[in-house]
């Protein structure tokens, strides 16, 4: 008896104190979050700990390979169409009659890019993730040649300049051009361009090329983003002219218009300085193509949404040999969006530079020249036009596949499946939840719109929840971003359950929000994404200079850097957070709270602009700038070159 | 021709799959095509003034089943035990039947037949009585009340916009306008669409407008300012289109003639669903495969032909057949049955706690009034009983913007006012925010059918200017 009552006692004496424990953690919880909802948070560790290995993160574990298609390109003769195939290190062959797969190439690196020589023996391929162009002979599918180009190559264009054949790459990664000479494959020289350059096309005349950058240059303030497109004479090496698209975004293709002086790009008109009070009537975003006239400069926004129906994140883009139509992969909305240019020049004929200027916010305007919207598989991203004018493919890259569409009758010929789509994995599922826009009202953008990769777009937005004009956020980085929790920039979230729940839709979506199936997708997408790459190599002098610097101790002259205000204590290893929000005096008028959520630093030289609004352009400014009073950390100690000794090392990270 | 009762567990009851029926017998499905129909009897009796519904359906009309193959002798009478009943909806997944019905007690309310089977069900007990039914995505019931009066017997109350949820304590009130709001329909975005007055129009001049399932974001979305004339009983149908009856102010009858607006123009896009003169139509609803299903009667060379249900399938190829009729009836409503999409949900922004919404305006000087003199103050309005009233004044900012906080649920109006004080554009009290609600307008009478521009505006940046109703006076409402 004794026995048993002392096992009662030390029973209820367990259950009080866990009882206490329970009631003043969640006490705590509430207090430090606000939240009523808090089922994400498991124990403290949610919050408050740290992974024991990043090899023990999702994103570090192997994940499954799909072949999904990432370039396409056609022989000249019509007969092949090739494919690139980034996440299986691949280029697949398709007999364009038969459209079967009819050999593969291996192309260690992520295939991207594909451009071919004027008579198709040769094919040249960016690798992504191997920061190199290869050359593949056509007959054999072997590689015959390899350079080394800037971080991330994608889009390439073969240029028959007067000079010299040419290659002209976007290394999307380094915000740079690679020019490269054909035979031998060599580098001629490097160009800057906007940010993150993403496809590349080449003027009727073969004289200039055209580089469309895919995020928005970074911006101070209220100011107006901007795209870039970057028109390089690739003869001379050097940057022509640099057109800008106003508060453009997202752009992933380019083409020019036969008999026309004209470049189209797909973009996504962002709207991130207007309140978001609601998403109807593209308040966010919405869908658009910028047509530029290089014989003026001028840029016209035009449409492809319309008042009550959207088609989000225009991907790639190609025109018809007779200019007739261009042809639009509406990745977001799954569909194929046709566009009659010769009523888009009829139009423009007629409008007056205030109706060429608001185009793009008059919803109604696409009904004038949008002719057809065709659907297709999951996340069409890329197309491409057969010689003749008769075909169009288009890669369904949430799809492992590629659709035939016949462009007399604008209906699909067919579909040439690469894989099995891979519906049975949740990475990939989730890469769907987060690519489809049809979740958010009326399908104004999808998830990637503002995370393209997963990554940010360099914006600030005003969500109204926290009140109008109050509470003005930068977006952040969705890469690295397991074992980091809590999350949202005021640490409330304890999961991504909670970050992409109801509350999100009610926020940003306002829609139905996300299934429970859909959010454990979307929980293993999310989480799969690997940090930012960053470049490999020895570590520099000043990289390792700097390292000292982040962990030091003490000042140069030796005094002691209270252990709150080190580097390391905040942004400690191995995720480079301690996953507390801290008060590092950025709070501003218009902010709520002084104390915000301490970024993981993985890849962090890749996501400005910086600090929870986004007033830091650069990693410089956030100590050169706005760390006067020492309170992010002690730094005002440091010299110019321990500056950038330190921003060297964090451009490591 | 026989009549089958629902009680008989004959009809709707049994009718769909997976529903247990009476007894041990197999549940059978409506078949798809199997049209819900309202028949008033002909020739009508006398009708009922006083209010709308007792014109449009005078006792003994009633709402039936009639299930593929179709055949006017051979129907279940949903309405069965009501005086009278109209308005017919049907649930995207077929299972429920909802209607206006007149109860033994004279009084209009919205009744349902379900899966369950057994006789009409009450869903409302609205004092002033409900109409116009329709479903939002999570099964709520969205109704007009109270009934509205026929013009013959001149001006009422407005008739407002309610929800009722199987969790709701009692209706949530979703429009707070001055004119009457009617003819509700859910949009598959989620959005309700409906009829009000157009503000500041003549009497008479309807257009429609939008508001989510809250009552959040009242929205101008078509009819505004194109065609005149009174429109009403809207309904999506194919080719991205919404369908509604017009009338012109002089028509005489209820008939009306069916138009539509395209969805991605709406207000560049009206135009007539028929020839002029064709017949005289009481409804349009989507019909098999894109075609038209219209409750009308014919008008010809050879005079009028008879009222009923035809399928009109639109086209220089159209065809135009009489789908429906019985002799002893007039038709002058049908809805098809077939699976549908449920419409988009939508998670509420209201803010219970709250008494009142923010209003924010880019740039007020961004108009079609011509001349569009700039603005530097702005006057809200709410409606008193002598008229609109001034709730207070907010400054407009140099880039022509303003933010203010105002009451929640009361109707709003607003002045632009020049350097001089004088008003140079207006609208009305005839708009409202819900409580907790941020409101964010591109102009002021700005071209419909924008998208913003991309500009902080400079007002956000600072505190709303709070107007407001005098402390502890509650808006109680009030004609225009």
């Amino acid at each position: 008896m004794n026995l048993l009552r002392k096992t009662i006692l030390a029973g209820i004496g367990v259950a009080i104190v866990a009882g206490f424990s329970a009631l003043g953690a969640h006490s705590h919880m509430l207090s430090m979050s606000g939240r009523k909802d808090l089922s994400g948070v498991k124990n403290c560790w949610t919050c408050h700990g740290q992974p024991e290995s990043i090899d023990e993160l999702p994103w570090a574990k192997p994940r499954p390979h799909h072949p999904a298609p990432a370039g396409l390109a056609v022989s000249p003769d019509g007969r092949r169409l090739y494919v690139a195939l980034d996440d299986v290190d691949e280029v697949a062959v398709i007999d364009a009659g038969t459209r079967q797969v009819v050999g593969k190439a291996k192309v260690a690196g992520g295939p991207t890019g594909l451009a071919l020589d004027p008579k198709g023996t040769r094919l040249f391929v960016t690798c992504r993730s191997g920061d190199r162009v290869a050359a593949i002979d056509t007959a054999t599918l072997g590689e015959v040649g390899s350079v080394a180009v800037g971080t991330g190559p994608v889009g390439i264009a073969f240029v028959a300049a007067p000079g010299g054949d040419r290659l002209v790459v976007a290394n999307s990664a380094s915000d740079d051009l690679s020019v490269l000479a054909v035979s031998p494959l060599s580098n001629l020289g490097h160009l800057a361009s906007g940010r993150e350059p993403y496809a590349v096309t080449v003027s009727p005349d073969g004289a200039r090329a055209l580089v469309v950058s895919r995020m928005a240059g970074v911006t101070r303030g209220d100011e107006v983003p901007a795209a870039e497109i970057t028109v390089v004479d690739p003869a001379a090496i050097r940057v022509v002219s640099r057109e800008r698209m106003e508060s453009g975004h997202l752009s992933e293709g380019i083409c020019t218009v036969p008999g026309r002086p004209w470049s189209l790009t797909p973009i996504l008109k962002v709207r991130n300085l207007v309140p978001i009070t609601h998403a109807a009537q593209g308040w966010v975003l919405s869908a658009g193509v910028a047509l530029t006239d290089h014989s003026t400069g001028s840029v016209v926004e035009l449409p492809l949404d319309e008042t009550n129906g959207y088609y989000s994140d225009p991907s790639g883009i190609a025109v018809d040999p007779s200019a007739k139509r261009a042809f639009i992969a509406s990745a977001g909305a799954n569909v194929v969006t046709v566009v009659d240019l010769g009523k888009v020049a009829a139009w423009l004929a007629t409008a007056g530079e205030p109706a060429r200027k608001g185009a793009i916010d008059d919803l109604q305007l696409s009904s004038e020249f949008v002719v057809a919207r065709i659907p297709t598989g999951y996340n069409p991203r890329q197309v491409a036009m057969s010689p003749d004018g008769r075909t169009l493919w288009v890669a369904e890259r949430l799809q492992d596949s590629v659709l035939a569409i016949d462009i007399a009758t604008l209906k699909p010929l067919g579909r040439v499946a690469l894989g099995d789509g891979g519906d049975s994995d949740p990475i990939r599922r989730g890469e769907r939840v987060f690519a489809r826009a049809t979740t958010t009202f009326q399908g104004q953008f999808s998830c990637r719109s503002c995370h393209p990769d997963g990554h940010v777009d360099g914006l600030q937005y005003d969500f109204d929840i926290d009140g109008v004009g109050r509470d003005i956020l930068d977006n952040r980085s969705l890469q690295g971003l397991a074992g980091t929790e809590p999350f949202k920039w005021n640490g409330k979230n304890p999961s991504l359950r909670v970050q992409c729940g109801p509350r999100f839709a009610k926020v940003l979506t306002r829609s139905d929000p996300f299934s429970e199936k859909d959010l454990d997708d979307l929980d293993s997408f999310i989480f799969s994404l690997p940090p930012t790459r960053v470049p490999s190599g020895p570590w520099t002098e000043s990289q390792k200079r700097g390292r000292e610097l982040f962990f030091a101790t003490q000042t140069t002259d030796g005094r002691e850097i209270p252990y709150g205000l080190r580097c390391s204590t905040c942004h400690r290893p191995p995720l480079f957070t301690d996953r507390i929000p801290a008060d590092v005096g950025t709070k501003g008028p218009s902010d709520s709270t002084a104390l915000f959520d301490t970024p993981h630093l993985l890849g962090i030289a890749a996501s400005a602009p910086y600090l929870h609004d986004g007033r830091a352009a650069t990693l410089e400014e956030i100590w050169t700038v706005y760390n006067g009073k020492d309170q992010h950390g002690i730094t005002n100690y440091m010299n110019k070159i321990q500056m950038n000794d330190l921003i060297e090392y964090l451009k490591r990270l | 021709m026989t009549s089958r009762s629902v009680a008989s567990c004959l009809g709707l009851a049994v009718a769909l799959a997976g529903s247990p029926g009476c007894g041990k017998r197999k549940v059978e499905p409506i078949p798809t095509g199997s049209l819900v129909i309202t028949q008033v009897p002909a020739p009508a009796g006398a009708a009922v003034t006083g209010s709308l519904p007792d014109g449009r359906y005078p006792d003994g009309s009633r709402v039936v089943l009639a299930k593929v193959p179709l055949d006017p002798k051979s129907v279940t009478v949903l309405s069965e035990g009501l005086l009278a009943a109209g308005e017919p909806v049907v649930s995207p997944d077929s299972g429920r039947v909802l209607f206006s019905g007149k109860g033994r007690d004279g009084r209009w309310q919205v009744y349902e037949v379900t899966a369950a089977g057994g006789p009409p069900r009450a869903l409302t007990a609205v004092e002033g009585g409900a109409t116009s039914p329709a479903l939002l995505a999570d099964g709520s019931v969205v109704f007009a009340s109270p009934v509205p009066r026929s013009k013959d017997a001149g001006p009422g109350p407005p008739v407002a916009l309610w929800a009722l949820s199987a969790s709701d304590k009692g209706p949530r009130r979703l429009t707070f306008g001055t004119d009457s709001a009617t003819d509700p329909t859910v949009l598959s975005d989620g959005r309700i669409l409906f009829a009000s007055a157009q503000p500041g129009a003549s009497p008479g001049r309807t257009a429609l407008f939008t508001i989510y399932n809250d009552g959040t974001g009242v929205s101008p979305y078509a009819c505004q300012h194109d065609g005149g004339g009174d429109v009403g009983r809207p309904r999506e149908i194919s080719g991205g289109r919404v369908a509604f009856l017009s009338r012109q102010e002089k028509a005489a009858g209820e008939e009306g003639q069916p138009e539509a607006v395209v969805a991605a123009r709406p207000w560049r896009s009206r135009a007539l669903l028929l020839p002029r003169g064709a017949g005289r139509c009481t409804s349009v609803e989507p019909g098999e495969g894109g075609s038209l299903l219209l409750a009308m009667q014919t008008t010809g060379a050879a005079g009028q032909g008879p009222r009923g249900i035809r399928e009109v399938l639109e086209g220089p190829s159209g065809t135009d057949r009489l789908l429906f009729h019985d002799p002893a009836w007039n038709e002058v409503e049908a809805i098809r049955v077939e699976p549908r999409k449920r419409p988009m949900g939508r998670i509420s922004t209201i803010n219970p706690a709250k008494k009142t919404g923010v209003v924010f305006s880019i740039d007020v000087n961004h108009t079609t009034y011509e001349p569009a003199t700039p603005a530097v103050r702005i006057r809200i309005l709410t409606a008193g009983d002598g008229g609109a009233r001034p709730l207070g004044e907010v400054p407009v900012h140099a880039d022509g913007s303003f933010l203010a906080e105002v009451p929640s649920d009361v109707p709003l109006g607003f002045e632009a006012l020049d350097r001089d004080g004088k008003v140079v554009r207006r609208l009305p009290p005839s708009v409202w925010v819900r409580p907790g609600e941020n409101r964010g307008c591109i102009g002021c009478h700005e071209p419909h059918g924008l998208a913003p521009r991309n500009r902080r505006p400079l007002a956000v940046k600072g505190p709303a200017v709070a107007v407001g109703l005098a402390p502890n006076e509650t808006y109680r409402g009030s004609a225009r």
